[in-house]
């Protein structure tokens, strides 16, 4: 008998241009550090008395495609992304291309096709859309995120495309990064994670085992970030509203935020933008080890009139259409 | 009915955003126009990429009577 590599594991993904017409063409097939999107079919074990002491008879009621993937950020796959993370995204330049990835209602829906060992097994879902993303880095790591997704339709027993080959672009790592924090860089922020969640929702409908739609609500972006601790400026500006207030105050403290992650200028980087951030917390205790204190700072970004200006990811790389 | 005429803000830009219904809209150089009141939505809120050519109250199509 002939096993699988864990490692043989690849996966397509695609825009559609309309919902109920899958991307057979995939953008990208990309490499995975961990998670799946698989098929979740709903189970009803039946509430009913039997007069017996077994459990009652189970059906199945439904089905959804959803899980969350894991992977290196490189900027070529972060484009498509964050565009169907956010909702839209303006391509401008003539080469290499820059990518502005913005909220809105609606998103694109997405096609994957979930390739184990090439023919062993291949689904392939379609109607799908991303409810959360992640972005995180930290000292001495390569940048990853995290993409959650939520879909309809399941295909089984498919072809793998077998094109493209996967991104050659490096991921980013953290000796890429600036922070730019209230309008000034430190030097000292150790690790960030910054994410987008739009309330997402199966919405089963009437249309039988398939659900009828996936469909957004709210949507927000709130993130972490870890700081050297070296004076008392952050913790009295979350207390107080200003970086030298002694007394509590009903100020909300906000800054602008920026994260910058470049290898190479112009054509290999990604800038996460916050016009403001309110800070929610600074998390601060002793370390009776000794080490070096670092202080958590909670953030999320702050509405804005211009909703490109609440968050958006700006991102340089040669592709020239998504 | 309000009708809108877009183009994207830059000769090379190329916006992209989707309908109520997921269908992918793209808004580059060429004028765009549409009278969807949720497409209007999105497409004001996205200044930063696209600019409004002309704005203007049309006559709402007329449906055919039914016998």
């Amino acid at each position: 008998m002939a096993g699988h590599s864990g490692q043989f594991y690849i996966l397509g993904i695609g825009k559609q241009t309309a919902k109920g017409t899958p991307q057979t063409t995939p953008k990208f097939r990309m490499r995975l550090t961990g998670g799946a999107v698989v098929p979740d079919p709903q189970l009803l074990d039946l509430p009913e008395t039997d007069s017996s002491i077994q459990r009652s008879n189970t059906v199945k009621v439904g089905q959804m495609i959803s899980g969350a993937i894991e992977g290196f950020v490189r900027t070529d796959e972060l484009g498509l992304l964050a565009y169907a993370a956010l909702g839209a995204n303006n391509t401008s330049g003539a080469g290499p291309y820059t990518h502005t990835a913005t909220a809105s209602n609606a998103s694109p829906y997405l096609t994957l096709y979930s390739v184990y060992d090439s023919t062993a097994l291949v689904d392939r879902y379609s109607d799908m859309r991303i409810s959360e993303f992640t972005i995180r880095g930290g000292a001495n790591q390569a940048i990853g995120y995290t993409a959650q997704f939520l879909g309809l339709t399941a295909d089984f027993g498919q072809t793998d495309p077998g094109t493209p080959v996967p991104s050659t672009v490096d991921p980013l790592v953290y000796p890429n990064v600036t922070v730019t924090l209230g309008g000034s860089t430190s030097d000292i922020v150790e690790s960030f994670e910054v994410t987008s969640t739009k309330v997402t929702e199966a919405i089963q409908g009437d249309t039988g085992m398939v659900a009828s739609d996936v469909v957004h609500g709210r949507w927000s972006v709130a993130g972490t970030m870890t700081i050297l601790f070296e004076t008392d400026a952050k913790w009295r500006l979350w207390l107080t509203g200003a970086t030298g207030g002694t007394q509590t105050s009903p100020t909300l403290a906000t800054e602008a935020l920026s994260i910058l992650i470049q290898r190479t200028a112009g054509s290999d980087e990604t800038t996460i933008a916050m016009t403001a951030v309110e800070l929610r917390q600074i998390g601060l205790t002793p370390d009776p080890s000794g080490s070096p204190l670092r202080m958590t700072y909670a953030f999320s970004a702050k509405p804005q009139a211009t909703i490109a200006n609440t968050f958006s990811t700006v991102t340089k790389n040669n592709i020239s259409s998504y | 009915m309000l009708e809108v005429t877009y183009r994207n803000v830059d000769k090379t830009g190329r916006f992209q955003t989707c309908d109520e219904a997921g269908t992918e809209v793209v808004v580059d150089s060429k004028p765009f126009t549409t009278s969807d009141p949720f497409l209007i939505q999105e497409l004001d809120a996205a200044s930063h990429a696209v600019e409004v050519v002309s704005r203007k109250e049309v006559a709402d199509p007329v449906e055919p009577e039914e016998e």
